[in-house]
């Protein structure tokens, strides 16, 4: 529980500092809301007066705690350019991406999970090969490739699944799922191959440790040996990587989400970025920010899970 | 006494960069019903292989030809499912590491009970019961805790009890012990002989004792024999081997052991190194390294010869023997 609090504790000067360079890096970009939204058109009177009305004539010290102080309220502020709440914003985008995350990461681990086992068991054998192989291409192919042939494909030739036309679960969860079904498969097989390749690895390597043979000497079959001794000592590495690939994905599905239309938080922040919408985009990186962080915190809760000798707060620092 | 297990000409080879290389080459033993056979040789000279291949463990690049007789199968020719039903059960092994021989991430007791479950017929709570029971038998104190924890919350004498704890769980009829105490320090290292000994008497199992250690062997063992560069080179009795030992090799090695109120400065050696696998000399295998060499020795190969106390492959007996 200490080693809960702690780490909670922890993420709130890593939050400070993600709201900071965000904050930064928005003003740094060159280009002005105010100008964005009336246009080139403008007369200087307006333009004067819009930048006002957004508080953006003044210094931009306060500009930031004038935010921070409201994002502590819950306030994440108001949409520059669609003038709506941006908490609404997000809470309208997000479960999308989560809904596509989780998705994605259930079938990367429906394919990475076998195939890494069977690959390091049969190590060197074509079985490995074919897995390496295919791995090896998962990672090369570009992903809006993939989609577009997964498209042409399931959607086009064969009609099979939709390539677009997401509806949110609580309308309609059957028509979500179709529509989900496409992008989490093509994004899912894309990330199983890192994650087969470090199952594989790990396992590799425990196969050969001294507590395997002892299972072995026991009388244990090959597959309770691997299944039951094995492969949880190879889970850490593997534990690692979906924590930063979740992480990854919950704010870097723009691709998936552009090409299979789905509104989804990556694309609201980009979008937001071309608006210049900064006040959006500000809220929705610190969103993405506190979501890296508790997945974070799950992985490493995870890991003393695993791994009794992992204990709170030694060894889990990662 | 009945023999349990009988090896002939056992040839264990495993395929290398340097190609077949035999690192066990021709090994014949018996061990008979409630005794202790020891393994005695320095490091490299094949004695674990030997266990491993008896076990059906070795790599996968390792192949077992020969014979090894346990009751009326030989273990290199029966199925690998009728194998996983011999190991643990009927011949159990106690590795040299009890560090690292032991899953880090299950509890010490399902460890020993997963035997249990898994050749006899038993439920879940008996088997838990039967862990606990050999964790009482093998001494240790508040045996209901142990059952939950982890090896690394044990100490490493500790973790050797629970190894020998699991090979005893099924009543095996022949314990495997490769240097089961040479990972310990000295006074850990009494205890656990003494508690192999116990195990023993008790249980009337067999246990072959591999180790480099002439101190375990005179403790524990009633026959033994002496490995060199994957061959026998001598077998006999116990109290033969340290009255009378007869290669040059056992002579050699009772004579590099440290004695009590004899003044040495150096204590003897043996010069040189066991030959490699892969570079094993045409004639006798310890010629390079003997003080007794003479030129046959290094023409061809001496056959392990009959004396009257012992077994010995060694020429200098040869006329002996006839």
């Amino acid at each position: 529980m200490m080693f809960v609090v702690k780490r909670l504790l922890l993420t709130i000067p890593i939050l400070i500092l993600v709201s900071i360079m965000t904050f930064s890096l928005i003003h740094m970009i060159p280009g002005d809301p105010a100008r964005v939204i009336l246009g080139q058109e403008a007369t200087p009177e307006a333009y004067e007066a819009l930048r006002a009305e957004l508080g953006l004539d003044k210094p931009i010290v306060t500009q930031y705690f004038t935010w921070l102080g409201n994002v502590v309220q819950g306030d994440l502020g108001m949409s520059i350019t669609d003038r709506v709440p941006v908490a609404d914003l997000i809470l309208q985008r997000l479960p999308a991406t989560i809904e596509l995350t989780i998705g994605t990461f259930i079938f990367a681990l429906i394919i990475a999970i076998p195939t890494g086992i069977l690959a390091a068991v049969r190590r060197n054998t074509w079985i490995d090969y074919t897995a390496s192989f295919t791995a090896l291409g998962g990672m090369s192919i570009p992903n809006f490739w993939l989609a577009l042939m997964a498209i042409i494909y399931f959607s086009v030739e064969n009609q099979w699944l939709p390539s677009s036309g997401y509806v949110p679960f609580s309308e309609d969860p059957k028509a979500n799922l179709m529509a989900m079904l496409l992008p989490c498969m093509v994004t899912g097989l894309r990330e199983s191959a890192m994650l087969m390749r470090m199952l594989r690895s790990s396992l590799v390597e425990v196969v050969h440790m001294d507590f395997v043979r002892t299972a072995k000497a026991k009388g244990l079959n090959e597959v309770r040996m691997v299944l039951g001794h094995a492969l949880r000592n190879a889970l850490i590495p593997v534990v690692t990587t979906s924590g930063l690939m979740i992480a990854g994905l919950l704010g870097g599905l723009v691709i998936t989400e552009s090409i299979f239309s789905i509104p989804g938080f990556g694309r609201l922040i980009v979008e937001s970025v071309f608006k210049r919408d900064y006040v959006t985009v500000q809220g929705a990186i610190l969103v993405s920010a506190v979501l890296v962080v508790v997945v974070n915190l799950l992985v490493d809760l995870l890991y003393a899970v695993i791994d009794p000798r992992i204990k709170a707060g030694k060894g889990a620092e990662g | 006494m009945s023999v349990i297990l009988d090896v002939r000409n056992l040839v264990t080879t495993f395929s290398t960069d340097y190609g077949k290389v035999a690192v066990v080459d021709g090994v014949d033993f018996v061990i008979k019903q409630g005794e202790t056979l020891g393994v005695v040789g320095e490091s490299g000279c094949g004695k674990s292989v030997t266990s491993l291949s008896i076990m059906g463990l070795l790599a996968q690049n390792g192949k077992s030809e020969g014979e090894i007789r346990f009751h009326d199968k030989n273990l290199l020719q029966v199925s690998e499912k009728e194998m996983q039903k011999i190991r643990g059960n009927e011949i159990a092994m106690i590795f040299q590491e009890p560090m690292t021989s032991l899953n880090p991430l299950h509890p010490v007791g399902k460890q020993i009970g997963e035997a249990v479950l898994l050749h006899l017929k038993v439920s879940k709570a008996e088997a838990k019961q039967r862990a606990i029971q050999m964790l009482k038998a093998v001494g240790m104190p508040r045996a209901e805790e142990i059952y939950n924890e982890y090896p690394h919350q044990l100490s490493g004498g500790m973790r050797q009890r629970v190894m020998i704890a699991m090979a005893m769980a099924c009543d095996p009829k022949l314990i495997i012990a490769d240097e089961p105490t040479t990972a310990l320090d000295v006074t850990i290292q009494a205890q656990i002989l003494d508690l192999m000994q116990d195990v023993k008497e008790q249980t009337g199992t067999s246990i072959m004792l591999i180790t480099h250690d002439l101190g375990v062997v005179s403790e524990m063992c009633d026959r033994v024999i002496v490995m060199y560069a994957g061959q026998v080179v001598e077998e006999t009795d116990v109290e033969t081997l340290f009255s009378e030992p007869k290669h040059p090799y056992t002579v050699g090695l009772m004579e590099s052991i440290p004695e009590l109120g004899t003044e040495k400065e150096y204590l003897d050696t043996i010069p040189g190194a066991v030959p490699l696998a892969h570079q094993m000399p045409t004639g006798c295998r310890f010629a390079p390294r003997c003080s007794k060499v003479m030129p046959i020795c290094e023409q061809k190969q001496p056959p392990l010869l009959e004396l009257s106390n012992q077994k010995c492959r060694c020429w200098l007996y040869q006329e002996v023997s006839e």
